[in-house]
């Protein structure tokens, strides 16, 4: 839990520790992400 | 003219994602149309790693995490793929897998003459697809050279380790923020955006920020 408002989405790649020196996470979900923006987008606007 | 978006990053040299992340937060601005201004805050992912690890990324998988050798092949595959995908040609065979303090060091050092940006680049690609070493001094002082930063200087800010306070620093306000992850943007201090997101994902809050402040 950031101190930030999130944007974007929660599934995209990131790395934690030393086990991502060897990439092993999977693909950003592109249409996630940008639904996600979108829906944030939405609830700012409502 | 309204004044650029602020965007604090939080990195590692040696982190395959943040690199591909940069490459499509890039995409994002330049699609959003809109200026912003950079700052690159340093997290360390394995601050554990000796200098000179002997092995390959795949040794230091297996041996550290247990990974069978085919699954890390694979994995080393499909990044290598999406790398491509943004136009990063990654070179695992020639991946010198070190500890990055070092280099962060010299990040905050190129910020305190105005090329933190072009060394961060130059520092992803030396490690990613030049297969340079970025965790020892001299190695690091010729790329610092080669962004236009004097060789003397760099050698000096390195050896003294006068910018490792500002690496720490980093590393603690990451944790203070709950940053457990790399790439980390924050948007104008306010919004958070985590790993490799699409370029839309960028340009979509870049120009909610954007209509935030013209409506301010």
């Amino acid at each position: 839990m950031t101190g930030f408002q999130m944007l974007g989405s929660a599934d995209a790649v990131v790395c934690e520790g030393d086990a991502c020196l060897i990439p092993g996470a999977s693909a950003p979900d592109t249409a996630s992400a940008q639904a996600a923006v979108v829906a944030a987008l939405d609830e700012d606007e409502a | 003219m309204s004044n650029p978006i602020k965007v604090d990053i939080w990195s590692d040299v040696q982190c395959p994602w943040c690199y591909i992340g940069k490459r499509k937060f890039e995409a994002g601005v330049a699609a959003s149309g809109l200026e912003v201004e950079v700052e690159y805050h340093s997290f360390e992912l394995a601050p554990d790693t000796p200098v000179d690890y002997a092995g390959t990324p795949i040794d230091y998988l297996s041996e550290r995490k247990g990974v069978p050798a085919e699954q890390a092949q694979q994995m080393i595959g499909r990044v290598t793929e999406i790398a491509a995908s943004v136009g990063l040609d990654y070179d695992y065979d020639h991946i010198h897998q070190t500890n990055t303090v070092i280099s962060h060091e010299l990040l905050h050092f190129a910020k305190s003459k105005g090329l933190q940006l072009e060394m961060k680049e130059r520092l992803l690609k030396a490690y990613f697809v030049e297969g340079h070493h970025v965790g020892r001094i001299a190695d690091l002082v010729d790329l610092a050279v080669e962004v236009g930063l004097d060789r003397a200087e760099a050698t000096e800010a390195l050896e003294s380790h006068r910018f490792l306070a500002d690496v720490k620093a980093d590393v603690a306000q990451a944790q203070a923020y709950g940053i457990n992850g790399v790439p980390f943007f924050v948007i104008a201090g306010k919004y958070g955006i985590s790993g490799a997101q699409e370029a839309d994902a960028f340009a979509g809050a870049l120009a909610q920020v954007a209509g935030e402040q013209a409506s301010a």
